[in-house]
């Protein structure tokens, strides 16, 4: 009797979670995304994700157009290599619009030193020129004439010109929100445009495109 | 269910508490004349450990990747933390920068740091020398387990943040609080203008020339206005340091570096961004007859600024007049020996 209530309770925990979590997930088009797999982007060209990481901050869901929650010191670093990285609670019940920054604001870029998933330990933060990279996606492709093939796309920039974050508005139909690679380097010419490091036009222009990738699961 | 959860926040609470550290207050003493500091202490206060932390990890070279090199290997207390007499930086396995190191002062008033002002905050300055392959050739990662794995720092982090687990951020913020405490405000100029002390007729005589040639850049009472100028130096086609423009991509930024402080000038030689002059009467010459037009040289050295010799010597004293030797040899800005 105590084990079934028990067991009752940790269904009823476990839903209650699920419900209230988004989850985001990485994709090539409808697949889950798999890192260091071959995928085929369009006729003859081939590529292979090896990283993507992103910062998600400021979320906050909508009601009839108003605001019913927001999210406290929100900022999550998102790492397709660490599952646990990708899911976080959110009330998702809650409204029906949920909106979101690709990125990390310039007030956060010119804060100085921040712990958690802003600590500059993170890999996510450039040195020589301060600011974060918001959007870090390196792979392979065949058609990439560079060393091993490999491109790499770093963008950040917070300053007014080269602002690079994003702010994403989806209608909630679901907890699971696919970041689709495909429709991403779908966008990008791979064998001319291959490396972006700093910010600049170009970094403003692909985290545009970047943004344009997240919907969620199951939205026609 | 609910009761629950409270008894295991205030396990939690009483947790933190306990771990948190009873901090020794400290604030930053300036002249009351001197402009708010654009550092924000509310944010991030300055206590007796954090700054001791800073000083230590200052003076360590574990934060470069061979253990040889650490942040006063090029910013050396007694020569106003730069790396006198060196052109430019010096880093790991005798490897050589291109630009030559700025002297630390008063830099709770920077809002720009580096000579591109590429880094926005005194915070994230570390970062470029511990990881620039040319200095301390390190990563932040590997500086962070260095530390852990001593006996020394994990307790000296957990009296300065309540943590003994090291990480970039706390490292950061210790190295700021250590920097922010290098105030110059005692040299003969700052008693001078507390009436502690008469300019000889010759400081004085270079005190108007200043006012009336350098001021507009070099403001008092820092001794520069912050801002990123063409000083008209032809660029070395050794280095080609086109400054603010790499960082901004504005063509209008080209030649532009980051006006240095003039405060303690007597002992931060060589100067400017390349150190291509060795002494103040080689800068004062330039300024003279040697600036070199470009679109983006600064207005007001169009023309030069031509001075008679009387009149260098005169402004050269009162350039000395900013010296200030309780800054300079500070034993609280020194190599830590305890």
């Amino acid at each position: 009797m105590k084990c079934a209530f028990i067991n009752l309770f940790i269904a009823f925990l476990s839903v209650g979670i699920n419900a209230q979590s988004v989850q985001f997930v990485p994709s090539f088009g409808e697949q889950e995304l798999k890192l260091d797999t071959t995928y085929l982007l369009h006729s003859g060209i081939e590529v292979k994700i090896e990283t993507l990481r992103f910062y998600i901050s400021n979320l906050e869901i909508y009601k009839n157009g108003a605001v019913v929650w927001k999210e406290k010191d929100s900022h999550h670093l998102l790492d397709a290599a660490t599952p646990e990285s990708l899911k976080f609670p959110v009330p998702i019940d809650k409204g029906d619009k949920l909106v979101f920054l690709l990125g990390t604001d310039s007030v956060t870029n010119v804060s100085g030193a921040m712990g958690g998933a802003l600590d500059p330990s993170n890999g996510m933060y450039w040195a020589w020129n301060s600011g974060y990279i918001n959007f870090k996606l390196e792979g392979t492709s065949s058609v990439c004439v560079t060393r091993n093939n490999g491109f790499e796309f770093h963008l950040g920039g917070y300053t007014r010109e080269h602002a690079t974050v994003q702010q994403i508005e989806l209608l909630i139909t679901g907890n699971e929100i696919l970041v689709d690679l495909k429709a991403f380097l779908s966008q990008v010419s791979l064998a001319e445009q291959n490396k972006i490091m700093s910010p600049g036009t170009e970094a403003v222009l692909l985290s545009q495109k970047a943004a344009s990738i997240f919907r969620f699961k199951n939205e026609k | 269910m609910r009761s629950k959860f409270i008894v295991v926040g205030l396990i939690w609470v009483g947790l933190v508490a306990a771990t948190l550290p009873t901090l020794i207050k400290v604030t930053l003493f300036y002249p009351s004349s001197w402009p708010k500091p654009v550092y924000d202490f509310e944010k991030s206060a300055l206590s007796k450990e954090g700054i001791s932390l800073g000083r230590k990890l200052f003076y360590d070279p574990l934060l470069s990747a061979d253990s040889t090199i650490s942040c006063s290997h090029c910013h050396l207390s007694y020569t106003a933390f730069t790396h006198v007499d060196h052109d430019l930086s010096h880093g790991i396995r005798d490897s050589i920068g291109t630009r030559n190191s700025p002297a630390l002062m008063n830099l709770a008033w920077n809002d720009k740091f580096m000579w591109d002002g590429a880094v926005n905050h005194l915070d994230m300055q570390a970062l470029a020398p511990i990881t620039h392959p040319a200095e301390m050739g390190e990563n932040l990662n590997n500086v962070i387990a260095k530390l852990q794995r001593t006996s020394s720092y994990p307790k000296l982090f957990q009296a300065a943040f309540g943590d003994s687990i090291v990480t970039g951020k706390h490292i950061l913020k210790a190295l700021s609080q250590f920097q922010l405490t290098l105030v110059s405000a005692n040299s003969k100029y700052d008693k001078m203008k507390r009436g502690e002390y008469d300019f000889t007729e010759q400081e004085q005589r270079g005190y108007q020339l200043f006012k009336a040639n350098c001021n507009s850049c070099h403001q008092e009472p820092l001794f520069t206005n912050g801002a990123f100028e063409n000083t008209g130096l032809p660029v070395d086609t050794t280095l080609n340091d086109y400054g603010r423009m790499l960082i901004t991509k504005i063509a209008s930024d080209s030649l532009r570096f980051k006006v240095p402080t003039l405060r303690n000038i007597e002992y931060s030689y060589p100067y400017m961004h390349d150190g291509r002059f060795k002494t103040i009467r080689q800068v004062l010459n330039h300024y003279g007859d040697g600036i070199f037009d470009s679109e983006t040289l600064a207005n007001e050295l169009k023309g030069g600024i031509p001075l008679t010799s009387n009149e260098k010597v005169d402004l050269t004293a009162f350039l000395l007049t900013l010296t200030d030797k309780e800054f300079l040899f500070n034993p609280e800005f020194a190599f830590p020996r305890n």
